[in-house]
């Protein structure tokens, strides 16, 4: 698979603030590139550096093997960008914005934008100030995907909004950017695990992990230890495991490097005959 | 060039209401315009306070056209739609000209035509006035607040910057004549108007170009900070000498000056004196004789600067408002400076040397026009159109000029012809009108195609008409002089009250 977004070594400082530090990362053409981490790691800064709305302090983003800093309207005619708190021209109409945008993109389907407007509900005589922000983002996600964009880059679409819109929402990409490229920024992963086909994980500008998903939900598991008596904490854990708990008997943490044996191995020199093990798959958003 | 008129369509859609506003008071502007050439002839009359408000209501729609049409794709930010469309950024600095070449330049250029025409001039005549004053607009106008709204990201964030930018303005001109750094110059002026309006453009362009290519509001926010503090700072640091330097090198015709000099003038020693103001300053006057001047041509000095030099005493030297140490009355100049009298007493009884450069304007090519009273308004070259006629309740004679974009250079003078000519009775009230640009751009920075004078005359009798005479400004030139041994205290003047 080509990698349609690439970063090699890519920095972007604010004054004395560290915001991305030597980011290498590649998204395959038609994943579903998951970017999570929590606030201020470094996502939206990300995402704006690959569609040039900021430049880099250092190092590259390539999309379509093209410098960001280069991107010429043709690159532009194959991205669709939706962020959340976006400006769109609210004083025209849904249909009107649709209307406007068509000319600049010769990719641009009528009958698809007919039937975006349809599936996402949207009023089209309705000014874009009038609608409701869960509308907002539905007129700007169907805005941008109207001409089949090779890549949709969603920066926190879904934040701030219900459930129920949410699950539209999701249901709009995965219907109408089927072939695209989705790279999709969000600080919760519960919201994109379900459809996500590579995850990245940034945390203070670093990125800890980029990885297809099948092999992260491999990685990870919940372990869950009953012993006999109270438990006696040891104080030599393996790094890999996260999110330590316990409670009289029951202890519970995260293995980021799970592999059965070697685990099993490991809980068993640390805790004195547990009675039970409990094992449980898990890509857990509380973790992340 | 399609996207360039696609974004051209949407912004007119969009600021239907803003357009239609301006094109009203465009409207209005070029009507009351050509109705105060009707009151022509009734100076005071046409100075209404509805063209006062148009003056104002123009540019200030213009300027939220401007604003708002540059705002409709803001630049500075990272959150507008646009950033992440396919638009190239030449076709939407392209559709944003066109907007304003349109909206804000034709309706100017329509209603200048439609005025000069209304007080008789030919607009294809009058086509270099108008092409003109369309590029000052640009330059003073529409290219600084276009910048300044490519660096804004909304009307508030505008008229908050340009607030704080007029303060600045405000504080710096309340400021500056304490400081002694800022003199008008009569003639000149328009040096210093060019020199801010150059470091205006020079500063915009770029500010626009970068933006829209590059969106980096920092740095040309920076531009804007620095051109705004060289045109606040640096204009008014332009010496007056470099000016008339200047000004001395612009083409003009072939004129032999070599005979021209200047020297003490001794018929009229009289006016010679060092009079005592006060207990500090004593003024020195000293008269002064243009000899050489070519037939058919007169000097107007426009300057002086001189070191006033003792043996065993420090110079006194006066230079730095040169246009301030000379006194012209028709045609005899003296120097006239103001010296400390500490200075003045080490000094007055030495003979000192006056050392200097008296810097003039020859002026020639002298036409005079007749024009008949009542009469329809004749061209007068180099002035525009002139009637004459009695002139209601100003005199028995009154003459009235209406001069087309470029401000005048000529020397002009008025006189008025008697109806009846014998030996006794001669042309009458003379006058000579003041104050004349050296520009040599076909308009001046104003809104007002036209500018109006007159003359009248109070004296009795019937006239037949007026006579109008221009004086061409042929050369700038620089002439040193060095009037030696001169004792100033055989010069003393010293007031003293009457009881």
């Amino acid at each position: 698979m080509n990698d349609i977004v690439r970063t090699v070594d890519l920095s972007k400082r604010f004054r004395s603030t560290v915001v991305l530090d030597c980011l290498n990362m590649a998204v395959p053409e038609g994943s579903v590139y998951g970017l999570v981490g929590p606030n201020g790691a470094g996502k939206t800064t990300t995402l704006q550096i690959l569609v040039n709305i900021r430049r880099p302090s250092a190092g590259t983003a390539e999309i379509f093997g093209h410098d960001s800093r280069q991107m010429s309207p043709c690159d532009f005619a194959q991205i669709g960008y939706v962020a959340e708190n976006q400006e769109l021209p609210d004083w025209m109409t849904v249909q009107g914005f649709l209307r406007y945008l068509k000319p600049f993109y010769p990719t641009w389907d009528s009958a698809r934008a007919a039937e975006l407007l349809h599936q996402f509900d949207l009023p089209p005589n309705r000014k874009l100030r009038h609608l409701s922000r869960g509308m907002r983002m539905k007129a700007a996600l169907a805005s941008s995907l109207a001409y089949r964009p090779r890549l949709l880059v969603l920066d926190e679409p879904f934040s701030g909004l219900d459930s129920l819109v949410r699950d539209e929402l999701i249901e709009g990409i995965l219907d109408g950017a089927e072939g695209a490229t989705i790279r999709i920024s969000s600080h919760d992963l519960g919201e994109i695990e379900s459809f996500a086909s590579h995850i990245g994980y940034l945390d203070r500008g670093r990125l800890q992990f980029s990885e297809e998903m099948s092999s992260l939900t491999e990685r990870f598991r919940e372990i869950e230890i009953v012993t006999a008596t109270a438990a006696d904490i040891p104080t030599n854990w393996p790094s890999s495991w996260l999110n330590k708990e316990h409670s009289d008997s029951v202890v519970r943490f995260i293995d980021t490097q799970f592999e059965q044996e070697r685990t099993m191995a490991q809980v068993d020199r640390l805790f004195q005959n547990p009675k039970k093990s409990r094992l449980g798959r898990c890509l857990c958003a509380p973790f992340l | 060039m399609r996207q360039t008129l696609h974004i051209f369509r949407k912004d007119i859609r969009h600021l239907r209401y803003e357009i239609a506003a301006a094109l009203l008071i465009a409207a209005a502007f070029a009507f009351a315009g050509a109705r105060r050439a009707r009151d022509f002839s009734e100076p005071g009359a046409n100075q209404g306070f509805a063209w006062g408000l148009l003056l104002f209501l123009l540019p200030l729609a213009w300027w939220i056209l401007i604003a708002r049409v540059v705002h409709d794709e803001p630049l500075p930010g990272d959150r507008q739609f646009w950033v992440t469309r396919p638009y190239a950024w030449k076709s939407l600095l392209g559709a944003k000209a066109l907007f304003i070449a349109v909206f804000v330049h034709l309706p100017l250029l329509v209603a200048d035509a439609v005025i000069i025409q209304a007080y008789g001039f030919s607009p294809i005549h009058q086509l270099t006035g108008l092409l003109w004053t369309q590029v000052l607009l640009a330059a003073a106008f529409v290219l600084p607040v276009a910048a300044l709204s490519t660096l804004t990201a909304g009307l508030l964030q505008l008229v908050l910057t340009s607030l704080a930018f007029s303060i600045a303005v405000l504080l710096y001109n309340l400021s500056a004549p304490l400081l002694h750094r800022y003199a008008f110059w009569p003639e000149l002026e328009w040096m210093r108007i060019y020199s801010a309006l150059l470091l205006v453009v020079a500063a915009s362009v770029p500010i626009i170009v970068w933006q829209y290519a590059r969106r980096k509001t920092t740095s040309t926010r920076t531009i804007g900070v620095a051109a705004t503090l060289l045109v606040l700072f640096g204009v008014p640091a332009l010496p007056w000498t470099t000016a008339f330097a200047i000004q001395s090198r612009l083409p003009s015709k072939r004129v032999d000056l070599s005979s021209i000099q200047i020297a003490f003038d001794s018929n009229r020693k009289w006016a010679a004196r060092a009079l005592f103001q006060g207990k500090d300053q004593v003024r020195i006057e000293l008269p002064l004789e243009i000899t050489g001047i070519p037939s058919g041509t007169e000097v107007k000095p426009d300057g002086l600067t001189v070191n006033i030099e003792a043996a065993g005493v420090r110079s006194w030297r006066a230079d730095r408002t040169p246009w301030t140490y000379f006194e012209n009355e028709w045609n005899a100049t003296s120097l006239d400076t103001a010296v400390d009298t500490g200075w003045y007493r080490q000094i007055r009884n030495e003979p000192v040397t006056f050392r200097g450069s008296l810097y003039l304007t020859l002026y020639g090519d002298g036409r005079t026009t007749v024009i008949p009273f009542q009469s329809r308004s004749v061209l007068v070259p180099n002035v525009g159109l002139c009637s004459a006629g009695p002139g209601p309740g100003m005199g028995n004679g009154a003459v009235f000029c209406s001069s087309g974009f470029r401000p005048r250079r000529d020397l002009i003078s008025f006189s008025f012809i008697p109806a009846v000519q014998d030996g006794s009775r001669t042309r009458t009230g003379q006058s000579r009108l003041e104050f004349l640009s050296y520009s040599p751009f076909p308009a001046g920075l104003s809104l007002e195609p036209v500018t109006q004078f007159f003359s009248f005359n109070t004296e009795p009798g019937a006239f037949a008409g007026a006579a109008v005479q221009t004086l061409e400004p042929l050369a700038h030139i620089r002439r040193e002089f060095e009037i030696r041994d001169i004792r100033l205290r055989d010069f003393e003047v010293r007031l003293t009250p009457i009881h």
